[in-house]
């Protein structure tokens, strides 16, 4: 039975790979996995070739000092990882996965349990070692260290011991709720045993430990060298070992220093292994639902619907307005749109960058100060946000043409010109942007008092924010449009279609993507821009700044008579569009 | 009603439809037979303007789909056999969006009338996800009801429907039929082609093989019984065996 699965499990990946490789007799996979291939090198893998001092001198590794400290605070963030699942039900193990034709194949077929287990542990194994390459990549390529080899290895032993008691903890968290333990139950005993630990170390450390030093005069060597003693003695010492063991191998010095500290961490890594091994919890049930969830999220994301393949369901929210009986053509697709913002919620990172913003601001302010500091802050973060918005919404906000070409089917049943369906479709990403620039202008132009050793009028502020405002929503209109006309002309080059998503060719289609539309939006704004230059220098001449609005009001126009144009051509590609060859 | 002259469709070197010519009348039910890769779907996805035919002329209710498509789009529904719906629309909302793309005025009352016709009153405030599959089928046969259709396009109408969605789905057909629409079905499940259904083309490889009323189909083998079924006379017009077998 073995075989069977090592057959099923060698044969899957070579053909896996087959596939992909077979993709790339197609020009355009093959040039997006060169670009793809060249980003990986230009950002990873390039220092790897290079002579040490054309990479930025020699490594670096970590002083003496700071390695004690290091080991701990490793050995403290894994120890986080595993008291997770018992602290916050929901943050636990993920189970045993399988795929629905696994558990087809597999659940009734004359396999033990443990061989099951095993069979999962193994293909765990592939995604791990990938996890400890990548992680080795990113994660400074051995430039801080004197051995990579060793990093590597304490980091398979890492990931192993986290992925093995992922699922270890899956299972008895699931025997316990079959035998009547609820999450909060365990919850309450979690964290009454944590609260005892955190009474006796700090007893510990109040009876038998001098103060952590402070003042001026004290360096990260005095700070290491007080973690240390704190955590190599008393109770946490006994609660800080295991993951100290895991973690140490990663700084050995030499290799037979390596091997001492890795024989131990492999003595854990078996440990938890045969916990899951011989755990008597049964996991086929949740199994099931699980697979059964992840191949609607696969059926999803292969029938191009990507977003219902990672979002959770969307809520049921009032519309942003009645739809009226009758009209024009475009409204119901604009209804339509608006209504799929709110519900899958482009929209939500918005919010939270606000937030983000907001609370840098108070923490800046707060070191300067200054009222007006903080005013400047968020009303300079807000035009930042703003012009953010411009440039990357119409990448972020897809409830268009791009999600749309999905129904396809439906969309040319339509009795609608293309032309209004195209108006329909990019009129909601357009219109969300600029309600969104026109709240962080007006927040910008009513709190932006100086910006640098400028200190514009009250008049001048809503001069350039009128401007502003007339200008970036077209501009970003712009935007969507051609990341619609990019979606309809060349449909296998965004996010839609079939298994595309996955691997260099899919990263390197984004960047050529990505790339393109900057190119393409600067061309069709430099006329808007010629515009604006003409009617700004010669009107400035006769009523001074107070031009502005009026050359951006042209510039405006120009811009939407582009889009007027583009609409009507797209709604013409739209007509004669056929589903079948995209 | 549905006039089709010359029809192909090719995708690349492969023909998938190759010069096909029928016409369907108001009233009258005709069933899209074929094995599978016969060109039936591509056939449906053609007259519906999804897309367009290589060479070939097709006439909605007298309007070219051509030259004319928004007219002949107008009169036209499309039941495909995989319901596609917005994921983010409720039910009411479906139905809402679909009243103003075909310039319904005052669509609740037909709305409810075809909730409860297909049993879907009680979830009009529910979004697809929350639907099973046979429910997102009848949203989509609501969605394609609602404007009145004089054509109506049924691929696999039968699909993931329940006994009783499957007697009212027969049932709302004929009823369609009756009231002067002319409909097309495409199905595999022949006894329904064989109740429902006034004429049958026959599709194999792409190309016509038989077209006529099921009488006629079988007067065109006189070697077959009287009381032979259309399961009987499919099979010998795409040339297997009663067994199922190819013929060489």
């Amino acid at each position: 039975m073995t075989g069977a699965l090592l057959f099923y499990l060698i044969t899957s990946t070579k053909n896996r790979v087959a596939s992909a490789v077979k993709r790339l007799r197609q020009p355009k996979y093959l040039i997006s996995a060169f670009v793809g291939l060249g980003y990986f090198y230009l950002t990873f893998f390039r220092s790897l070739f290079l002579r040490p001092s054309a990479r930025g001198g020699p490594p670096m590794p970590f002083s003496t000092d700071v390695l004690p400290l290091i080991e701990t605070g490793a050995a403290i963030l894994l120890m986080i990882f595993v008291l997770l699942p018992w602290i916050w039900p929901g943050r636990g193990g993920t189970g045993l996965k399988f795929t629905e034709a696994e558990i087809q194949f597999l659940f009734p077929a004359p396999v033990s349990r443990r061989t099951l287990v095993n069979f999962r542990l193994i293909k765990m194994q592939l995604g791990i070692l990938f996890g400890v390459v990548l992680s080795f990549v990113v994660f400074g390529r051995g430039r801080f260290l004197d051995h990579p080899f060793f990093f590597m290895a304490a980091l398979w032993g890492v990931y192993s011991f986290l992925g093995f008691y992922s699922l270890g903890t899956h299972l008895v968290q699931t025997s316990l709720a079959e035998h009547g333990m609820s999450g909060f139950k365990r919850q309450i005993w979690t964290l009454g045993a944590l609260a005892a630990v955190a009474v006796s170390v700090v007893v510990w450390v109040k009876r038998f430990i001098l103060p952590m030093p402070q003042g001026a005069d004290v360096g990260i060597h005095e700070i290491s060298a007080w973690v240390v003693k704190v955590t190599e003695s008393g109770p946490a010492y006994y609660f800080t070992v295991p993951f100290k063991i895991l973690v140490r191998p990663a700084f050995a010095a030499d290799p037979a220093a390596f091997a001492l500290r890795f024989a131990p961490a492999l003595v854990i890594v078996a440990l938890v292994y045969l916990w899951v091994i011989y755990t008597d919890a049964s996991f086929e049930e949740a199994s099931l639902e699980r697979a059964r969830k992840l191949a609607a999220r696969i059926e999803a994301a292969r029938s191009g619907n990507w977003r219902s393949a990672r979002r959770s369901a969307p809520k049921v929210r009032r519309p942003l307005f009645q739809l009226a009986a009758s009209g024009f053509g475009h409204t119901p697709i604009f209804w339509k749109n608006l209504i799929s913002v709110g519900r899958l919620g482009s929209m939500r990172i918005l919010p939270a960058l606000i937030g983000v913003g907001v609370a840098l601001a108070a923490i800046t302010a707060k070191h300067q100060g200054a009222g007006e500091a903080l005013l400047m802050i968020i009303g300079s973060s807000a035009a930042a946000m703003a012009g953010f918005l411009t440039l990357v919404g119409p990448m972020l906000i897809r409830d268009d043409l791009r999600s749309d070409l999905l129904q396809m089917d439906l969309l040319k049943t339509y009795p609608l010109p293309g032309w209004t369906i195209l108006l329909g479709e990019v009129m909601a990403p357009s219109a969300v942007l600029a309600a969104a620039q026109w709240f962080l202008l007006l927040i910008a132009a009513a709190l932006i008092p100086s910006l640098g050793r400028m200190h514009p009028s009250f008049s001048q502020r809503v001069l350039v924010g009128l401007s502003a405002a007339l200008v970036l929503p077209c501009f970003s209109m712009i935007g969507v449009l051609i990341q619609n006309a990019v979606a309809l002309i060349w449909p296998g080059w965004v996010e839609l279609g079939k298994g595309n998503r996955q691997g260099i060719e899919a990263m390197g289609q984004r960047l050529i993507t990505i790339v393109a539309t900057l190119l393409t939006l600067v061309v069709a704004v430099i006329p808007a821009a010629i515009i604006f230059g003409i009617i700004y220098f010669l009107g400035s001449f006769v009523i001074g700044t107070a031009v502005m609005p009026i050359a951006a009001l042209a510039s405006a126009l120009c811009l939407l008579a582009e889009a007027g144009f583009a609409i009507m051509w797209l709604g013409r590609i739209f007509d004669t569009f056929d589903v079948s060859r995209s | 009603m549905i006039e089709i002259e010359g029809l192909t469709k090719n995708y690349g070197s492969f023909v998938a439809v190759r010069d096909i010519s029928f016409s369907v009348r108001a009233g009258e039910v005709m069933g899209l037979v074929g094995p599978n890769g016969a060109g039936k779907t591509t056939t449906l996805r053609c007259l519906v303007g999804i897309i367009p035919p290589a060479t070939g002329e097709i006439r909605i209710c007298g309007h070219s789909l051509k030259t004319d498509s928004i007219a002949a789009k107008q009169q036209l529904a499309f039941m495909p056999d995989e319901p596609r719906l917005f994921d983010y629309l409720t039910v009411m909302e479906h139905l809402q969006f679909t009243a103003r793309i075909y310039g319904i005025s005052n669509f609740q009352p037909t709305a409810n009338a075809l909730l409860d016709e297909l049993e879907l009153r009680d979830r009009s405030n529910s979004l697809p996800g929350e639907l099973s599959r046979g429910m997102k089928q009848k949203l989509v046969i609501a969605c394609g009801l609602l404007h009145a259709p004089s054509v109506l396009l049924f691929d696999e109408p039968l699909t993931g429907l329940d006994p009783i969605g499957i007697r009212r789905m027969k049932s709302t057909i004929l009823k369609r039929a009756q009231a002067g629409a002319a409909i097309i079905i495409s199905s595999h499940l022949l006894h329904l082609v064989e109740e429902l259904c006034d004429r049958v083309l026959i599709l194999n490889q792409g190309r016509k093989v038989i077209h006529g009323s099921l009488e006629e189909i079988k007067k065109s083998f006189p070697e077959l019984r009287g009381d032979t079924s259309l399961e009987e006379m499919f099979l010998r017009v795409t040339g297997h065996a009663e067994d199922g077998t190819e013929l060489k």
